[in-house]
């Protein structure tokens, strides 16, 4: 009986959070122009004022902002755009919404341990494997972080509905996802060309089966396809650490979410009374 | 996106990094480089292989034996463009104790040590010279390194910071 309660308020008070991001969100040609001119301002204009001997925290703070611009963007354009085209059931908004907030909190409790480790503040986890593995991933991530968010907001600042009907046609967002993956499958090679010479074929074979894997769906868009692929992308996913370590660990990441996503992709009907207007989302009272 | 598959295959990667933990192996691949730093090592029946292959040509260690050494450094730079800084993570441990090494490199230096039985021997391409020394010290080796493995690896004192320099 307590337990029903907390998760009733608990339920109530994420209602609030939404309908403060809905109206944050209504306001975004404000509210998202005043937090890129910040980010900008930290990446261009705080470096220079302060000391070297702070570039460390500065550095920390600079990410840390791009990161929380970059959460509220997505959201935005991922839970918003998904209520506005049908693609996310009005009923199911507020649980949407509370799993994007708890991804959102993940990735931020883990940015300021690594932040703070680094500084030598937290303790280092006691695993080499680990700690070679988020070395890996913190120099692949900018480049994930705008290989995802180009794509996003393209589609729904500008396309719009044709956005809306592309991705309710064929499932982008995984097979996107999986050509990402391979990219940081070929990510070491490319950076450093020679290595095609001693170890060329392990890096082009995963990457080259991953792509396929990716690339089918795109094609050949049914539910038995998409549900094989939706399989077999995890499993590469896991295999990558023993052929090319992970692809930077964010490669085998998101080829576990590109086969999550493929696997629960259905083709649907676009609904068009929120599409037509995306700007007018109001909050649900 | 399926919730089950997620969490059940980031579930899989996690744990898979604490076993090679638990199991202390190390593998892997990394972009550019990254630069390791023995200050004192004791190796016995090492080889040490040019690879040749087309016009390129790699460096090859292989340390069957047990190798131990203090103040192991794996560092790891990036650069920071906006800023104009280039970033190390550098990754140190107090005590290291490692066998079945494998490392390829562009570059391996050592400023001075004792070798003793060596035998240099050029091999067709795609091995080129090929070195092998009994037993021997090699002080401060500095090794810039696209894969490593050590099948077995225990260290002591892990710590990890980053250092930012002016490009």
């Amino acid at each position: 009986m307590a337990f029903n309660s907390v998760v009733k308020a608990f339920y109530s008070f994420m209602g609030y959070v939404l309908r403060f991001f809905l109206v944050l969100w209504n306001l975004k040609k404000y509210t998202l122009t005043s937090f890129f001119a910040l980010v900008m301002f930290m990446w261009l204009v705080v470096p220079h004022l302060t000391p070297r001997m702070y570039a460390v925290i500065v550095l920390q703070l600079s990410i840390l902002v791009t990161t929380l611009f970059l959460m509220f963007l997505l959201t935005g354009v991922f839970v918003v755009g998904g209520i506005e085209d049908g693609s996310i059931p009005l009923e199911n908004a507020l649980r949407v919404f509370i799993g994007a907030l708890i991804a959102n909190v993940i990735v931020l409790a883990t940015l300021c341990y690594l932040g703070l480790m680094l500084m030598g503040i937290a303790p280092p986890p006691q695993s080499l494997p680990a700690l070679i593995a988020l070395a890996n991933a913190m120099e692949a991530t900018p480049i994930v972080a705008l290989a995802i968010t180009i794509p996003a907001v393209v589609g729904y600042f500008l396309l719009k509905d044709k956005w809306a009907r592309f991705r309710a046609k064929v499932p982008f967002w995984g097979s996107y996802l999986g050509i990402l993956a391979s990219f940081l499958y070929l990510y070491p090679i490319m950076r450093d060309p020679p290595i095609w010479y001693f170890a060329g074929f392990r890096f082009f074979s995963i990457a080259g089966v991953t792509i396929i894997v990716s690339i089918f769906p795109l094609a050949y868009p049914r539910e038995a396809a998409l549900k094989a692929c939706g399989l077999i992308l995890p499993l590469i996913g896991f295999l990558s650490w023993f052929i090319v370590w992970g692809g930077m660990t964010l490669g085998s990441i998101l080829c576990v979410l590109a086969g999550a996503t493929l696997h629960s992709w259905r083709p649907r009907e676009v609904k068009t009374f929120l599409a037509t207007k995306p700007s007018s989302t109001k909050p649900h009272t | 996106m399926n919730w089950k598959t997620t969490a059940l295959g980031i579930a899989a990667i996690l744990l898979l990094l604490i076993i090679l933990s638990a199991i202390n192996v190390v593998f892997g691949y990394t972009a550019e480089y990254i630069k390791i730093t023995i200050p004192a090592a004791q190796l016995v029946n090492v080889a040490l292989y040019g690879v040749i292959y087309e016009d390129k040509v790699a460096i090859y260690l292989d340390i069957p034996g047990t190798v131990s050494s203090q103040n192991v450094a794996i560092e790891r730079t990036m650069t920071v463009p906006t800023l104009n800084l280039k970033a190390t993570i550098s990754i140190t441990m107090s005590s290291v104790t490692m066998s079945g090494v494998g490392i390829s490199a562009w570059n391996l230096t050592s400023t001075s040590g004792t070798l003793s039985g060596v035998t240099m021997t050029v091999e067709p391409a795609p091995t080129g010279v090929q070195m092998n020394i009994n037993s021997g010290t090699m002080n401060n080796v500095v090794a810039f390194a696209w894969k490593v493995v050590a099948s077995q690896i225990q260290y002591e004192g892990l710590t990890a910071k980053i250092t930012l320099e002016s490009l």
